[in-house]
């Protein structure tokens, strides 16, 4: 027998998920693979505080409820086009419906598509529970209490996150950045209704010949898509040309074989597309600095 | 599309028992014990013991069990069945039955297998001259891979025994394969056996053969229970364990003097998977399609398929024909460039056509269409332009091709199978209501067979379409018409239906019931095949097609786009235009598979390692957003409205094609098996800078005087 909540608005999806043993569920495109018929689900799709995109000063602020579909057809923020890129890629347009990008990140799939793009654009997610209520507090009404976590931080292993039972994520923020150059590249066996092989997103701003902020992330090359500050710093401040970063990528990176791809062609394909990327990057600077 | 059919795991049925099966998880072992759980009443066991005549099926041969005795063949093999009222119980009691196996080595590689299931040779000519007076001489290996049908609906069946009679409903091409297989199973224990098709969700050929096989397994446990049993593959189960189409070795071996091809020497292996099942009809379908659709004056065949312990390979689309027509595509294709000539203009002197004699010394009797097929796929793709603009192209990154093949279906049965063995027979039943019913045993399995039968009918009679009534066969009504396949269903049984709605129309009393049966009668025209030599004419007539595929390689990540896609027929006449371009395009992405996606391999223990659509990638119409088919009407003179084969071709040529145009794109050197992946692809870029591996790289080429002879460089193909 499988129990379902619907919860009315955010306080009370948190009180269900303190009280009960649920498991969230916004688009379920990926829990219902392997449905649990002894499962509880904790419906959020209707909940509005989770249904929200808006800006503030520094962030997109996505609520984690949105739909890739919404994503792509809601005109009221102008989001980056790399994150809507990745979004037209997603599955097929049932799932896309469906979909949605809290979704994407808690069933943390080094595949998941939106990731990678989510990581080199430094997003970071916000998560809200119930705090214990306070006994000699005259006002019963418990409070609501939120974390925000970096997204590389909130992902750690293969379907892992840092979500506590408790807790929801409820937001995902992502800083309003001026990138000059935005790159993203998902490989798959066809081009619909696939499971990435692997994907490449690269975010770089360049001003006036000057690299500013670089991001190379890797997706389905690891338990977690792939991220290295350390290599960005080094081409950021000159000791690697496009050609030494690769090579730093190449040692760092370590997929593996499996029924979909090899470990060979997912990283020559990673490699490829970085110094893909990082060429255009360094077109950009030389052209800046031509032009001061 | 309403959505009202029930298929067979709709169907309720009082008393209903369900069946699950235990596979086996070595590809090759002998079986010591057997350990069962403890197992509550209301289950029980079904295995070899309760078969209660024999324990074999019959396909073509009878070298399958219907419960595997004391060894199994092959990951997926069946040991046994559990029945019961509960599906979830069953499937929680198989998961503990302990099977204490005597491991054996199994055989993975059919060119390192030992055991020949069949050996054909034939040819013509005098080869061994003609090598010897040839200017040059070029050989090459091919290889196919698995493929699997991927219907959307899953085998599945159910029996119900009743008072000395058994019947058999679900899905399936051919009821009366199914019937027989039943009869010779079951003995004196049925002394009738009635055998139902329901509604179908797609078949390929993946439903001519396997449900034989589920068919007897379900009748075993329903009359040791006494109760129906059903039984619905899942989708791993399904993908896991039943047949696949066969993969292939080809070797070609071709003389050219003057610029022609003067004779081929070829060597097909095929390999047949743990059991016979179909492979001798496919492999007589492969050889005899070997040299293509070209005039080749001397001509030696030699096919072999063998045992290997993987799953048995059966039907699929094209029936050994995708194998062959491959190989020899890219054979004529890999030569003309040796030769600095365009490929197309190079296949294009050497055409059969009507009058010249066929492979096997039979004729090509009707007018060959190729000629006309190629003129519209040039108008409509602009091969030759494109051909040549890409063999200058210099961008670095995105990288174009477009290639073309040149293919034919044979159409129906392989030489004379449809006098000797099938020997068809179908019946009108008017009513009298003045409907009038078709009785035949061909089943619609999506190709719509319902609606071009009742069509033909319908026009004979000039009647509405609905006073025309199809029902899925049932053997206890329909004649046997024979099996749903090879294309024949519509141009042999629809041309039988032709002639007894002519005859009924003649005799026609409104009010009255009146039946007119029609037989099956073999051409006059056609010269007598002789099986053991492969002489004579392999089959009636022949559908022609051309496939064109124009991509764009981006050659840093090995995948490709594809920017147009052209398949050009002759299906004779169609006799609904919507069914033909419906069966063109699926095939087209299908052959679209075969040629880069569906990869299905085995692990070195044999299992098979692709057994879900997540990991078994099958194209969506978002692959080929730009599918363009046409149809040039030829009409067959003895089939129904002029209509001939069709559903085999638009598969058979899109790997060919697409090759070609990755060949082109890729600008290093020969491809020669697929699916050639995107991993192939950067695989094969990456050793382009050096040399090329000596694995895949098996061409030779000999020519007469030294001084024209030349070491094949890739890099300098041209057109």
């Amino acid at each position: 027998m499988v129990n379902a909540y619907v919860p009315a608005d955010l306080g009370e999806a948190l009180r269900l998920l303190q009280e009960k043993t649920v498991i969230p569920y916004a688009g379920g495109t990926d829990i219902m693979v392997h449905p649990q018929a002894e499962a509880a689900y904790l419906f959020l799709r209707q909940l509005p505080e989770l249904n929200q995109i808006c800006t503030t000063d520094q962030y997109f602020v996505i609520g984690s409820a949105v739909t890739y579909q919404a994503l792509l057809t809601q005109t009221a923020v102008r989001l980056p086009d790399i994150l809507l890129q990745a979004c037209r890629q997603v599955a097929a347009p049932p799932i896309r419906n469906l979909g949605t990008l809290g979704g994407n990140i808690c069933n943390a799939s080094p595949a998941g598509d939106t990731l990678p793009v989510l990581y080199a654009l430094d997003a970071s997610v916000r998560l809200a529970r119930l705090e214990p209520a306070v006994r000699d507090c005259q006002n019963l009404t418990p409070t609501i209490g939120y974390r925000i976590l970096p997204l590389r931080q909130f992902i750690q292993g293969v379907r892992r996150t840092c979500r506590r039972p408790e807790e929801l994520l409820i937001e995902i923020l992502i800083p309003q950045t001026h990138d000059t150059l935005t790159y993203y590249e998902k490989i798959a066996s066809r081009k619909a209704q696939a499971i990435a092989k692997l994907s490449f997103a690269g975010a770089a701003s360049v001003s006036q010949g000057q690299l500013q902020r670089l991001a190379l992330a890797f997706g389905s090359v690891g338990v977690t898509v792939v991220r290295d500050s350390l290599i960005e710093a080094k081409i950021i401040n000159g000791s690697y040309d496009p050609e030494a970063a690769v090579q730093a990528y190449a040692a760092l990176l370590r997929p593996i074989t499996d029924q979909r791809s090899t470990a060979s062609y997912r990283k020559t394909v990673c490699l490829n597309l970085a110094r893909d990327f990082l060429t255009a990057v360094q077109a950009q600077v030389t052209a800046g600095r031509r032009g001061r | 599309m309403r959505g009202e059919a029930l298929y067979v795991d709709d169907l309720v049925i009082e008393g209903l028992l369900y069946g699950r099966l235990l596979h086996s998880d070595r590809a090759r072992a002998r079986i010591r014990s057997i350990r069962l759980p403890k197992l509550p009443p209301e289950v029980t066991v079904v295995d070899w013991r309760d078969a209660p005549a024999r324990n074999q099926i019959h396909i073509v041969q009878d070298d399958m069990p219907i419960f595997a005795k004391d060894e199994v063949a092959y990951v997926g093999d069946v040991i046994l069945m559990l029945v019961g009222p509960d599906e979830q119980e069953l499937q929680n009691l198989l998961s503990r039955i302990q099977i204490d196996y005597q491991e054996l080595t199994p055989v993975l590689d059919p060119q390192l297998s030992q055991q020949v299931f069949f050996d054909y040779h034939y040819g013509h000519g005098q080869v061994e001259q003609a090598f010897a007076e040839a200017d040059h001489i070029f050989s090459e290996t091919f290889h196919t891979g698995l493929q699997e049908q991927a219907y959307l609906e899953p085998n599945g069946l159910i029996a119900i025994p009743g008072n000395r009679k058994m019947t058999v409903r679900g899905s399936m091409q051919c009821p009366y394969y199914v019937k027989t297989a039943l009869v010779r199973a079951l003995g004196e224990a049925a002394d009738q056996v009635q055998v139902v098709q329901e509604v179908t969700g797609g078949g390929f050929g993946g439903k001519e053969d396997y449900p034989s096989v589920l068919a007897c397994q379900l009748a075993v446990a329903a009359l040791k229970t006494g109760r129906p049993v059903k039984c619905i593959l899942n989708r791993r189960e399904d993908m896991a364990t039943t047949t696949k189409r066969h993969p292939s070795r080809c070797h070609y071996k071709v003389a050219v003097k003057a610029g022609q091809v003067t004779a081929m020497d070829i060597d097909v292996l095929m390999d047949s998977g743990a059991y016979t099942t179909l492979s001798p009809v496919v492999l007589q379908r492969g050889i005899i399609g070997a040299p293509g659709v070209y005039r080749i004056p001397n001509l030696r065949v030699h096919g072999q398929a063998r045992k290997t312990n993987t799953v048995p390979n059966g039907a699929f689309r094209g029936f050994g024909a995708p194998q062959t027509f491959f190989a020899v595509e890219m054979m004529m294709s890999h030569i003309a460039a040796a030769l600095n000539q365009e490929p197309l203009a190079f296949k294009a002197r050497q055409l059969v056509s009507q009058g010249d004699e066929t492979s096997t010394g039979g004729r090509y009797h009707f007018y060959v269409s190729l000629p006309d097929l190629i003129k519209r796929a040039e108008e409509l793709s602009h091969y030759r332009e494109k051909r040549q603009a890409y063999a200058r192209q210099t961008a670095q990154r995105y990288r174009r091709g477009i290639g073309i093949a040149l293919i034919y279906h044979g159409c129906g049965f392989t030489g004379n199978s449809e006098r000797d063995f099938i020997k068809a027979v179908v019946k009108l039943k008017k009513r009298t209501d003045d409907r009038v019913e078709v009785l035949a045993s061909n089943a619609d399995i999506g190709q719509g067979i319902k609606t071009t039968f009742a069509k033909i009918v319908a026009d004979q009679l000039a009647l509405p379409l609905e006073q025309i009534i199809v029902n899925n066969p049932d053997t206890d009504k329909v004649p046997d018409s024979g099996p749903t396949v090879a294309s024949r269903s519509l141009m042999t049984v629809g041309q039988l239906l032709a002639q007894a709605a002519a005859r009924l129309k003649q005799v026609w009393e409104p009010g009255k019931e009146q039946v007119i049966e029609e037989h099956y009668q073999h051409p006059e025209y056609m010269i007598p095949f002789d099986m053991d030599r492969f002489a004579g004419d392999a089959y009636p007539t022949y559908s022609w097609a051309v496939s064109v595929v124009e991509l764009e390689l981006d050659r840093l990540t090995g995948t490709a786009d594809i920017l147009g896609a052209w398949g050009i027929f002759d299906v004779g006449v169609p006799i609904d235009y919507n069914i033909v371009q419906g069966q063109m395009q699926g095939g087209f992405l299908q052959g679209l598979g075969y040629a880069c996606m569906e990869h299905l391999t085995y692990s070195p223990a044999g299992v098979p390692q692709q057994t879900s659509f997540t990991d078994y990638i099958i194209p969506t119409a978002a692959d080929v957003p730009n599918l363009v088919t046409d149809l040039v009407n030829n009409p067959f003179s003895h089939g129904p409205y002029g209509a001939k084969g069709a559903g085999e071709m638009p598969m058979v040529g899109v790997a060919p094609a697409y090759l070609e145009a990755l060949e082109q794109a890729m600008n290093c050197g020969r491809l020669e098996h697929v699916p050639f992946t995107a991993e192939d692809v950067l695989d094969r870029l990456s050793d382009a800078d050096g040399h090329l591996h000596p694995d895949f790289d098996t061409w030779t080429w000999q020519s007469k005087s030294e001084a024209e002879s030349q070491p094949a460089d890739p890099r300098q193909r041209k057109g």
